[in-house]
């Protein structure tokens, strides 16, 4: 059932990006079929994947988190918008931030997208235009600027046929692109739960009820967990108080429920609050490190030019005007008038001469030590620019510190009147029992503790019902995938098989927080990850993504980051033969890889001939590190025989 | 110590007022290369980044002992010659030098400044130019005030005064940092204007 019209990407265009030294801007013609970029480890290959998904989204992926953290598509998209400035930071030089940006320019059916982005702006495009039928809508429909981001986000979810431009964001970085976190869609049932209700259960908008009610439940159990545990502490409070009332002492009181979660709250907030201020001081501290470094390079370097320029001056002083000599040959003619010999005057000159006028002495001629200057001075004048780099970083930093500190602090007396409130409370209540019957409070207490067991009894209902709505939707996704089944699991097993050998077979199955896909490979169930080895997990995680991309849309991209790098070598052929079977069909593969003699290019590259695959070489961007440079020929070597390949 | 800083502007401004005037004096290295320092200023870099400092001389001109030393070491070297009435002009081997030291990297940021401040002559009165310098808030606060302040004290009270003129013609003419000289003769002529109301006064 193909319902979906997912973007196919044509051209990329990045200017500015400093992280490729070589060039000011790249632009890249993405053609039908297969797009390899190639080149080294470290040269920012995942960077550009990275670049691609802001262009697409306007977030970048955060590597260190799974989408388990996130608990919902909304929690995900909203959560991840803060951290591309923070992942663009060093790729992109200080001076450059606020111009460096990205177009990229796609389709989706018969519309045609060019969005441009700042790499530094959250919820905001530079530049957009949607040309339908001749059209631009953006003109048609009079956006303003300040409206572009949000009319981009609802026209593209429209297009594409989802319930909204949230869940093509976790599409395109869950099931759309397999970048090095590896984060697969088997062994993760958060992830694939959400996954099948968007392909097999049709109506996206059910997607979205699914995840708000999974999330609904998901709070809702959390909430009865903490009215346990206020309980739980009443109790406590409870039967210290009694003991209290026992030996004729005093009692205790509870805080205000409104008030610890509010303090709970402002706690959460400081404490990420102060984890940004911390990053921010080591930051800080290692730009004073490399501004010192350098002020003491720079340092050293000026000493060396003023002496090697002073020392060139001196020696190309006229002689008759060289003040030293003119001195002596007053003195000589003192002397010759006075009658005194002056011959050993003589000797002084000479010394003079030969010490500060001959170039024999001098261990470099005029032209060598010119060039020698020019050298240390363009060497001065690059290391202030970078030291002129780092004092804006750390100016940016500073001020960046001092709102994070205001931050901490504002919350910091949030909490202290909290505190300060409650302390108020619990030493008016101790007052109180001093006058009056304690027993009114013992009673008080005890219906408190009741009354927080009743609203938890209430909150099990809630999650129960919501359980129940859950559980119909789920039934649905049961038999949307039995339906789908016939189609999907054809295109699945044949990608797998093909890449495994061996017999492969998926089953959903609904389990108590959920439904997921489990694999059986030769009739044996493989539920957990270490049943199979890293490079089967990668590929056959790769082959349902290309399974669930070929049964719900015509056309689509699937972006690939160096996926021969897990690869064993039984398997380098028969991935890439997987691949080109992929492309083969009207799909587009995007992917990087780091150029050898990998038998998953040469496969990919037979398979597909010059006409349906293209290299680009990202040395035409950026330099090689020195290690780097002495393999450069076996790179280059390698780079050529799949050239060949590709060309018949 | 030679500063070769000091060399490369007291070549540049000689050379540059030589093109227009035939030869030069100490005294206009020193004025323009005063100028240029205000102009470096005007482009956003500190006063204490120009590299030599002025004071007021006895005249009540802006007064670098670094260009003096440098004028003289060129003297002495052949790279500059002095005629009978104190003018200078400079030597072959002085034009060569200026061409090597062009091309060094640091040289081109002050080549922006040094290169405005000389131009003003070709599209104002060299008369204009000098009582306009002279009229400039710092030495105008200098000349009315006995002490040998150093000129270029961004704690200076009369800095406050040039901070203000900067900011209204960096809104009058926007904020390129490549073509001086459209501020350098847009200031000028508003100091000299200035100065004709103060004496219509």
């Amino acid at each position: 059932m193909k319902n979906y019209y997912f973007p196919i990407i044509r051209k990329l265009v990045i200017n500015d990006f400093t992280l490729y030294k070589k060039v000011n801007q790249v632009s890249i013609d993405l053609p039908n079929g297969v797009f390899c970029l190639v080149g080294a480890n470290g040269l920012g290959k995942s960077t550009f994947i990275n670049i691609l998904n802001f262009a697409l989204t306007g977030i970048v992926k955060r590597p260190d988190s799974d989408f388990s953290q996130f608990g919902s598509i909304p929690q995900f998209y909203t959560k991840s918008k803060s951290f591309a400035p923070i992942y663009f930071d060093r790729r992109i030089d200080e001076n450059y931030r606020s111009v460096a940006n990205v177009t990229v320019e796609f389709s989706v059916r018969n519309t045609i997208y060019t969005v441009t982005r700042n790499f530094f702006s959250i919820d905001a495009i530079e530049s957009l235009s949607i040309i339908r039928e001749n059209q631009n809508l953006v003109e048609a429909n009079t956006v303003t600027e300040g409206d572009l981001d949000s009319f981009y986000k609802k026209t593209l979810a429209e297009n594409i046929g989802l319930g909204d431009f949230e869940q093509f964001v976790f599409l395109q970085f869950f099931v759309f692109t397999f970048d090095e976190t590896h984060q697969l869609l088997f062994w993760d049932n958060s992830l694939m739960e959400r996954v099948l209700y968007l392909f097999f259960n049709l109506d996206p908008s059910k997607a979205k009820i699914a995840d708000q009610l999974r999330k609904e439940i998901t709070a809702t159990e959390s909430s009865m967990r903490n009215l346990q545990w206020d309980a739980t502490q009443k109790g406590k409070e409870l039967a210290s108080l009694l003991s209290q009332i026992e030996d004729s002492g005093n009692s205790n009181a509870g805080i205000q429920e409104e008030d610890v979660k509010q303090y709970q709250e402002l706690s959460g907030r400081l404490n990420d609050t102060l984890d940004m201020i911390q990053n921010v001081e080591s930051e800080l501290k290692e730009c004073d490190l490399l501004l010192a470094d350098y002020r003491l390079r720079m340092s050293t370097l000026k000493s060396e030019y003023d002496l090697l320029f002073n020392s060139s001056f001196n020696r190309d002083a006229a002689l008759e005007k060289d003040p030293a000599i003119i001195d002596l040959l007053f003195k000589i003619r003192h002397n010759v008038c006075d009658g005194v010999d002056p011959t050993p005057l003589f000797s002084e000159i000479i010394k003079i001469i030969w010490e500060t006028k001959c170039i024999k002495n001098s261990n470099l001629d005029s032209e060598e030590q010119l060039a020698r200057l020019r050298s240390i001075d363009e060497d001065i004048f690059s290391k202030t620019s970078e030291h002129d780099k780092i004092q804006k970083r750390k100016d940016r930093l500073t001020e960046d510190y001092k709102q994070y500190r205001n931050k901490a602090n504002e919350i910091k007396s949030l909490m202290d009147e909290i505190e300060q409130a409650n302390e108020n409370f619990v030493l008016s209540l101790y007052k109180n029992t001093a006058t009056t019957d304690l027993s009114v409070l013992v009673t008080s207490m005890r219906s408190h503790i009741d009354r927080i067991l009743q609203i938890k009894q209430e909150e099990s209902k809630k999650r129960d019902l919501k359980r129940e709505e859950l559980k119909i939707l789920e039934r649905e996704l049961n038999q949307k995938y039995v339906e789908a089944e016939e189609k999907f699991m054809p295109i699945f097993v044949d990608y797998a098989r093909n890449f495994l050998g061996l017999d492969v077979n998926v089953n959903i199955q609904t389990y108590a927080k959920g439904a997921t896909l489990i694999l059986e490979v030769n009739d044996s169930l493989r539920k957990e990850k270490y049943q199979l080895s890293e490079s089967q997990r990668y590929f056959i995680d790769i082959a349902l993504r290309m399974a669930l991309i070929e049964y719900s849309s015509e056309k689509a991209v699937i972006l690939i980051d160096t996926p021969e790098g897990s690869l064993d070598i039984a398997y380098e052929s028969k991935a890439g033969k997987m691949f080109a079977d992929f492309t083969k069909k009207d799909y587009n593969l995007l992917m990087t890889a780091n150029i050898n003699s990998s038998m998953l290019l040469i496969q990919l590259a037979t398979q597909c001939g010059s006409g349906h695959m293209k290299l680009e070489k990202m040395t035409d961007w950026t330099f090689l590190s020195e290690v780097q440079q002495q393999e450069q020929a076996y790179m280059q070597e390698a780079f050529q025989r799949i050239e060949e390949i590709l060309e018949g | 110590m030679i500063s070769s800083i000091g060399i490369f502007d007291s070549l540049y401004v000689g050379a540059k007022l030589q093109e227009k005037l035939g030869d030069f004096s100490s005294y206009e290295v020193q004025l323009f290369g005063y100028l240029s320092c205000l102009l470096s200023l005007y482009n956003g870099n500190p006063i204490s980044n120009w590299g030599y400092a002025f004071i007021k001389n006895d005249l009540g001109s802006p007064y670098s002992k670094i260009l003096d030393e440098s004028l003289e070491a060129l003297l002495i070297k052949g790279d500059m010659e002095k005629d009978e009435g104190g003018f200078m002009k400079l030597s072959d081997t002085g034009h060569v030098l200026l061409n090597n030291y062009s091309s060094f990297p640091s040289n081109r940021n002050r080549i922006t400044s040094l290169e405005a401040a000389c131009k003003s002559i070709q599209l104002l009165p060299y008369g204009v130019v000098k009582d306009s310098i002279s009229k400039e808030p710092i030495m105008n606060y200098a000349n009315q005030h006995t002490n040998k302040r150093l000129l270029s004290d961004q704690d200076g009270p009369a800095f406050s005064i040039l901070y203000d003129q900067f900011e209204m013609l960096k809104n009058a003419l926007g904020g390129s940092r490549d073509n001086l000289v459209v501020p350098a003769v847009v200031w000028l002529e508003y100091l000299a204007e200035k100065k004709k109301t103060s004496v219509a006064l």
